[in-house]
């Protein structure tokens, strides 16, 4: 982690970016896996 | 949006969000299983007819 002066979290500006698209793929999976298990939850015994 | 991580550092902001989440998720559980609807899915069949 180089040490950037200008951010505050030290990280600079190419590993944020690159930080960022791991986390929203692993954002993505986890909203996938929440969905699919909504899904299931409603064909088994909806709630509305 | 990348820059939020300038300002937060990723490895504590990881942290909190899973603390977080993990929180939310056993709360949200436990209020599922303390509702009539929902609450008998470890040991009973339905109160209500389950085909509704």
């Amino acid at each position: 982690m180089a040490d950037n002066p200008g951010s505050l979290s030290g990280w600079t500006e190419q590993e944020a970016q690159e930080f960022h698209k791991y986390f929203m793929q692993g954002f993505m999976y986890f909203l996938g896996l929440t969905l699919v298990a909504h899904i299931l939850i409603w064909i088994w015994r909806p709630w509305f | 949006m990348w820059r939020i991580w300038l300002l937060f550092d990723p490895r504590r902001a990881l942290v909190a969000i899973l603390a977080f989440a993990f929180i939310m998720v056993l709360l949200n559980h436990f209020v599922q299983l303390s509702t009539d609807r929902y609450g008998s899915w470890l040991n009973a069949p339905a109160p209500a007819a389950s085909s509704e």
